[in-house]
């Protein structure tokens, strides 16, 4: 596993400043991202790592240090170049789903689908389409958000993030407001995209939720503390309980050995 | 208490760029109702006050001399009704103005002008040079000056300094205009009377000449609108006591003194409260037109109050139903809504209540040009309190409705989180198009709370409704034919008037169509005569249809000589439609019988007027047209060659012709002048104002909506859309609803204004006023109006920007 590095940072800092306390966050992050790979960032509550992910991610400017996408700078660019950034080549998750609340979950597909540079709006509806049918949402389809379940609106969440095919999938805890079945089909989701050649960067603090990626990394004290290689998840055995067992102890183990 | 002051407080602070932005709705709005109402209060407060202080009559009576020297003022006396009567000789000539440097000013002179003695008559007092307060010690005319109305100067131009040129039979005085003085009788350009004030003795030596010039005339009648010179007697008649007492006013004094026949027939009799409505006329208009304005800006910031409102209660549902939850009742969270917008409303009415208030004088000087009256202080502002008072009492109650409905949350609902404030059927919706992406996911928002887009579509509805009306009325008025059309009158480009019988009509028609063709040729001549005491001008003309058709409310135009075509407020007040008979006693007292035969929107006379044919009105006064009939007007293609084809006639006819003007509404050009301009400022300055609360609306409406969508819009951004997408589409919704709202808004005012228009303008006789309303000036001007409103929201909606994605990372 581990393609090209598609995404990396250089001596990423970041600090906030509330009530003229300054807060270090970020202290020097060295990090890549390779293509193909499912990247699980893991870490304490409160450490950074959503800071992080959205300071990779070009939502939020780095205090200090550089991000660069396919080796062209992103720290500092320009807002309507991150938004087409995040058109055509990033795709995102939230803890929420964060629908559009006036649109039906196929519209709010579709409708970024319409912003992908070099596709008609038939071909995006036809994508869009597609993406509700493997996501389970053709009954609820022209269902408004607050007319469906919050798996079915997550899954939405996540259908859109791909509609434009995007190099990389941002995921903040994506499962973190999900019971356990929707949290369960919503990561088969991640990893079955990712089985195809998805790149996906998830933040989780939780290690069931973790074993699904094929590299670990342990974020704490505002820098990378150290990293796993898993074998890529086998989807055919997700019902297997040994293997997740298995998986499981294997980022336990990982996790103590670094005073989780 | 303390819960509803702590809850108040925190709500005002929580909303207070809402409570800001309809402060200054309000503020707005106090401010135009206080000006308005206080203005009108002022200035005829002032006129009614400046009558009295002057001494003015609840009758004015001018009276021939000849015939009835001394007998009106006897059978004045011997009448119960009839208190102190104050007479005073004057003498009416005719007379030209010239400026400083000799050139004629001002066109015709059609009006009845008289002189007076200074000092003898009423109390005026003389007014500044720049008509902003009294000239307490005046030392009044000197031999050889004049002083005269501010009416002169609107009309006319005449300043101090100017010259007014007296014609006495061979002998012309000329008089410098040394100041001016407040009429409150004759002091406004509305009345077809006016007064100048000479040196008593100057006046003195003048008189006699006057007799010498009427005696040699032959007696030929003042009030016939002519030229002529002309001794008369003017009466200011007060009721006794006990007639007042009994509750009798000018009006039924006038009637009285008509009908124990005290005057003469030639008599010209007005009431004091004719004569007040007269000059207050335009001040009646203006004050409904700002009345109306203002009370529409109160109307959109009620709609807005309501609307702001219950999107309060909407978004403070689920805080309500906790605060219920944990024992606060629904009376406290009531009371405390309530509260903030009566604190907000309270504080803002008294704003623009100051503000009005000093506002207001800026506006006394131009209307003494309108009334001749100079107001300088105000009156206790009762009415404008009152209006206030009310209307802050019907925001209260309309915000007390809405508050009813916190009652109806319960708590368990309100943890719900207001689910179902999104409700539209996704499938009768539009579909989301990918070529139309700002505006169908503008359209998409819109179709999904409607009810945030009501009061916004209300706004645009009357905005768009009056501006579409101030439009109406200034393109009605903006050309010198369309005037014409718009107040019924006409104006004669050449005037003729043949000296001898050497040259007859046909001569003077060829040598006119040599310079330019004619498009009306006809013979005027007016006459007042009294009807229920009152004077009232008929009018006789050969070719009615110098009158445009569409000034005709009902039946046709006079064709036979005892056919009457009245105006609109004689109609009413003697309660004449078309077939009707109106008597009428001619001169000798004999009386006549006429047929109405239809209705007109004119301004002649304030609606008061009749129109016969030229033959009708010889019929009814008989010889006293004699100079009406030796004088021809014309109509010219082309107005433009009215100046060439007068020096041709002067160089072919010579002293056989004087072609001085005189039609009838020579003056009342000047005086729609300037009404046009006084409804062109005030048209502009609406169309400001109106602009200014769009903006306003926009500001209020869409704070509350980018607040309420930040988590949609920060999803939309994190989809990739550009902040300028965003504000685009933003910008959509307003431009949609304000169209909309607009386009029915403009509709209304393309079917109704006229209608609405003409029942205001008849209060001066112009009943049939027609708004000039072309369909496409009603869309642009809805187009426009959405603009401003798309705009607005576009500006207002840059903080899209500061939406910032990482909200949506629920901690
Ligand atoms: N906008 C902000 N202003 C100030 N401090 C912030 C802001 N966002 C996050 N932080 C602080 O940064 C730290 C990291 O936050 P976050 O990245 O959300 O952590 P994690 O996602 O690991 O739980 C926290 O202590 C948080 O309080
Ligand atoms: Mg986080």
């Amino acid at each position: 596993m581990g393609g090209e590095p598609i995404l990396s940072a250089a001596r990423l800092a970041k600090s906030y400043v509330t009530d003229g306390v300054q807060t270090h966050v970020l202290l020097g992050v060295d990090l890549e991202i390779r293509e193909g790979d499912f990247t699980v960032l893991m870490g304490p509550s409160g450490s950074g790592k959503s800071t992080l992910l959205y300071c990779l991610s070009g939502m939020d400017a780095p205090t200090a240090g550089e991000v660069r996408f396919r080796g062209k700078l992103i720290s500092g660019a320009k807002e309507n170049e991150l938004a087409e950034l995040r058109a055509q080549s990033f795709g995102f998750v939230f803890q929420a789903a964060h629908l559009v609340s006036d649109l039906t979950l196929f519209e709010n597909v579709v409708v970024p689908g319409y912003l992908k540079r070099g596709r008609s709006a038939h071909e995006a509806r036809g994508v869009a389409e597609g993406l509700i049918s493997r996501m389970g949402l053709e009954e609820v389809a022209a269902h408004l958000p607050n007319q469906s379940s919050g798996g079915q609106q997550q899954r939405c969440a996540v259908a859109r993030a791909v509609v434009n095919r995007p190099d990389i999938v941002f995921a903040d805890e994506p499962t973190g407001a999900l019971n356990q079945a929707n949290s369960r089909e919503v990561l088969g989701l991640l990893g079955g995209l990712n089985a195809e050649g998805q790149t996906v960067l998830m933040v989780t603090h939780d290690v069931k939720s973790a074993i699904r990626g094929n590299r670990l990394l342990y974020f704490e004290d505002g820098a990378i503390r150290g990293e796993m290689a898993l074998p890529a998840w086998d989807a055919a055995r997700a019902e297997d309980a040994a293997y997740v067992r298995d998986r499981e102890a294997q980022a336990t183990a990982w996790l103590s050995s670094l005073a989780w | 208490m303390e819960p509803v002051r702590t809850l108040t407080l925190a709500g005002l602070k929580r909303n207070a760029r809402t409570f800001a932005g309809l402060a200054v709705l309000l503020v707005l709005a106090a401010f135009a109702l206080t000006f308005t109402i206080s203005l009108h209060a002022d200035l005829s407060g002032r006129a009614l006050a400046s009558y009295e202080e002057t001494g003015g009559g609840d009758v004015h009576a001018l009276d021939w001399v000849e015939e009835t020297e001394g007998e009106p003022a006897r059978r004045l006396q011997a009448l119960s009704e009839v208190g102190q009567v104050r007479v005073l000789r004057a003498f009416s000539a005719p007379m030209a103005f010239e400026d400083a440097e000799g050139e004629p000013l001002g066109e015709s002179e059609s009006v009845t002008a008289f002189f007076e003695p200074w000092g003898r008559g009423l109390e005026v007092k003389a007014l500044s040079d720049g008509f902003d307060s009294y000239e307490a010690d005046a030392p009044g005319p000197k031999a050889d000056e004049v002083y005269v109305t501010p009416a002169e100067n609107v009309l006319s131009q005449l300043e101090v300094g100017d010259s007014v040129v007296i014609s006495l039979g061979q002998e012309e005085r000329r008089f410098t205009v040394a100041g001016f003085f407040e009429d409150p009788q004759m002091g406004s350009p509305f009345m077809g009377t006016r007064r100048f004030l000479l040196d008593p003795q100057t006046f003195d030596e003048l008189l006699p000449l006057a007799e010498e010039e009427m005696a040699r005339a032959g007696g030929a009648n003042p009030f016939a609108v002519e030229k002529s010179t002309y001794p008369f007697m003017e009466y200011e008649v007060d009721l006794s006591d006990e007639a007042r007492a009994a509750g009798l006013d000018g009006r039924d004094l006038a009637r009285i003194l008509e009908e124990e026949g005290v005057w003469s027939r030639e008599a010209s009799v007005f009431s004091e409260e004719t004569m007040l409505g007269q000059s207050l006329i335009v001040v009646q208009v203006i004050s409904a037109l700002l009345a109306v304005f203002a009370l529409l800006l109160f109307v959109i910031a009620l709609t807005l109050c309501v609307h702001s409102a219950s999107v309060a209660i909407e978004e403070g549902y689920a805080d309500h139903g906790i605060a219920k939850a944990v024992g606060v009742t629904p009376g406290m969270l009531s009371c405390a809504l309530i509260l903030q917008y009566a604190l907000t409303a309270l504080g803002a009415l008294a704003v623009g209540f100051a503000v009005g208030l000093f506002v207001e004088p800026v506006a006394w000087p131009p209307f003494l040009m309108v009334t001749g009256v100079l107001v300088q202080a105000s009156v206790f502002p009762a009415a404008a309190l009152a209006i206030l008072g009310l209307l802050f009492a019907v925001l209260v109650c309309a915000v007390a409705l809405k508050a009813r409905k916190i009652g109806r949350i319960t708590p368990l609902a309100a943890l719900r989180q207001g689910a179902g404030d999104v409700r539209f059927s996704p499938r009768g919706s539009c579909k989301i198009s990918g070529s139309r992406l700002s505006a169908s996911l503008a359209w998409r928002a819109v179709a999904s709370r409607k009810r945030s887009y009501v009061g916004l579509g209300v706004c645009a509805l009357l905005l768009c409704a009056f501006i579409a009306l101030c439009f109406g009325i200034g393109a009605a008025v903006s050309e010198d034919e369309a005037v014409n059309r718009a107040f019924g009158i006409w104006e004669s480009d050449v005037s003729v008037e043949l000296v001898s019988d050497e040259v007859g009509p046909e001569e003077v028609r060829e040598a006119i169509e040599e310079v330019a063709p004619i498009s009306h040729e006809w013979l005027e001549g007016a006459y007042m005569l009294n009807l229920d005491g009152a004077a009232r001008t008929f009018l006789g003309l050969s070719d009615p249809s110098v009158l445009d058709e569409s000034s005709l409310i009902e039946g046709r135009m006079p064709r036979q000589s005892n056919e009457v075509m009245v105006g609109l407020n004689l109609a009413r007040s003697q309660d004449l439609s078309v077939g009707d008979e109106l008597v009428i006693a001619d001169p000798s007292g004999q009386e006549k019988t006429l047929i109405a035969c239809g209705v007109v929107s004119s301004v002649l006379n304030g609606g008061d007027g009749a129109f016969l044919t030229f033959e009708g009105l010889q019929r009814l006064v008989g010889d006293d047209l004699e100079d009406a009939s030796r004088a021809r007007q014309y109509q010219l293609e082309d107005a433009e060659k009215a100046d060439a084809v007068r020096a041709h006639l002067e160089e072919r006819f010579g002293d056989e012709v004087d072609t001085r003007l005189t039609g009838l509404f020579g003056s009342a050009a000047g005086m729609i002048l300037l009404v046009r301009n006084i409804l062109t400022a005030i048209g502009y300055a609406m169309c400001a104002f109106a602009a200014l609360i769009a903006v306003a609306a926009v500001a209020l409406v869409s704070q509350r909506m980018l607040s309420a969508e930040r988590a949609d819009l920060g999803a939309l951004r994190a989809c990739g859309f550009k902040v300028r997408a965003l504000r685009v589409s933003f910008a959509w919704r307003f431009f949609g609803v304000a169209l909309a709202g607009g386009a029915v808004g403009a509709a209304a005012a393309f079917l109704g204004g006229s209608s609405l228009v003409g029942s205001l303008f008849s209060l001066f006789g112009a009943g049939a006023f027609t708004i000039a309303l072309p369909v496409w000036s009603a869309a642009a001007v809805t187009v426009a109006l959405a603009l401003v409103f798309a705009a607005s929201a576009y500006v207002f909606s840059r903080s899209i920007r500061t939406v910032s994605i990482q909200a949506l990372v629920t901690e």
